[in-house]
């Protein structure tokens, strides 16, 4: 009991810390509190010598919240979804077709370089949202952790890649750049679409949580094929 | 701090609070048994997600007290996830053996997305208002 309680307001400290970081740095994205949380974790985890296992049972309490804050991202997505009604068939058509690209493309790239399916599996729903990503890879017999590297990595990828990759295929009107920076970044390419198109980052919280449901849709059918 | 002059009382406040606590609580339950009952490798969080969307549709509008308690919920979202990014520590070994597929996947695999949601978007939409 004193270990959890012990590890649990560890775990607050650092993420307090690293939040201040966050702000401190001006929302500098190597800063993301998930990055400098951990690593504060691993650090405290290192000096204390307490296992991972010991860490992961006591702080059981904040692991078992990330469900039911999945299941609040109902709310964001239900404030877009006139938008959704609007225009369903042109947002649904992209959605499915970069969910595709994301989750298959990743799953042939391993295959191609000869990666073992559950390490596949926990890179490629790299594109969701990372509690939703973790969630899927998890299980699918993936590794949460790995697959949250993959988010991160990702969302940072994808916010710096969007504007680029779309000029040079002269696609680049506020709409498709909000869209895809959510479908392809998450939260991180929806902040990034806050900033430059407000107008429209709409179109990204909407990408982001259609991409969310529809990678662990798409990760579960696979999951039971392959 | 917004809602100092609110005149809904403090009791009704906090049940509201206590109704959306348990909504949630009850819909990760729920998701869960129902994920197990269909043998689905599918988060059970997610089956919640839909239920709630669901039932925001139905009722036409985002409850008060469920607003409240999912804001803070959502903005902390990444506290939630520092005991499971943690584990990354047992995989060091892991990932640099396969850091091809992860550094070609978040590079290649992320640009043919962007392109391939950017392009399909952009021809649905043609002759459309945005």
């Amino acid at each position: 009991m004193s270990t959890a309680v012990t590890w649990t307001v560890a775990t607050l400290a650092a993420y307090a810390a690293a939040l201040w970081l966050y702000r401190r740095s001006g929302h500098h994205l190597l800063c993301l509190p998930v990055l400098t949380g951990t690593a504060l974790v691993l650090v405290a985890l290192a000096l204390a010598g307490t296992a991972y296992p010991v860490y992961a049972e006591a702080t059981d309490l904040l692991r078992w919240l990330t469900g039911p804050a999945i299941i609040a991202l109902a709310v964001p997505l239900y404030r877009q979804a006139a938008l959704l009604r609007r225009m369903a068939l042109p947002l649904l058509g992209a959605l499915l077709a970069g969910c595709l690209a994301s989750v298959l493309g990743t799953l042939l790239l391993a295959q191609g370089l000869g990666s073992p399916l559950p390490f596949a599996l926990s890179i490629a729903p790299k594109a969701a949202t990372m509690p939703i990503a973790m969630a899927a890879a998890e299980r699918a017999g993936g590794l949460p952790a790995v697959a949250a590297l993959a988010v991160v990595a990702t969302g940072v990828l994808g916010t710096l890649l969007a504007g680029p990759v779309l000029r040079a295929l002269r696609l680049d009107d506020a709409t498709t750049r909000s869209f895809a920076l959510g479908l392809v970044a998450h939260a991180i390419g929806t902040a990034r679409a806050l900033q430059t198109h407000p107008d429209s980052v709409a179109f990204a919280a909407l990408a982001m949580g259609l991409n969310g449901v529809s990678t662990a849709l798409v990760i579960a059918l696979l999951a039971r094929w392959l | 701090m917004m809602f100092l002059k609110d005149r809904v009382p403090h009791a009704r406040r906090v049940a509201g609070w206590l109704a959306a606590a348990l909504l949630l609580a009850g819909l990760q339950w729920l998701g869960e048994a129902l994920v197990v009952f269909l043998g689905w490798p599918l988060p059970g969080s997610l089956p919640g997600l839909l239920m709630l969307l669901g039932l925001l549709a139905l009722r036409g509008g985002v409850p008060r007290g469920l607003d409240e308690v999912t804001t803070p919920l959502l903005r902390h979202l990444m506290l939630f996830l520092i005991p499971s990014v943690a584990a990354v520590g047992l995989y060091g070994h892991l990932l640099w053996q396969h850091a091809a597929l992860f550094a070609l996947a978040a590079t290649l695999v992320t640009a043919v997305t962007i392109a391939v949601t950017g392009w399909t978007l952009h021809r649905l939409m043609r002759g459309r208002q945005p």
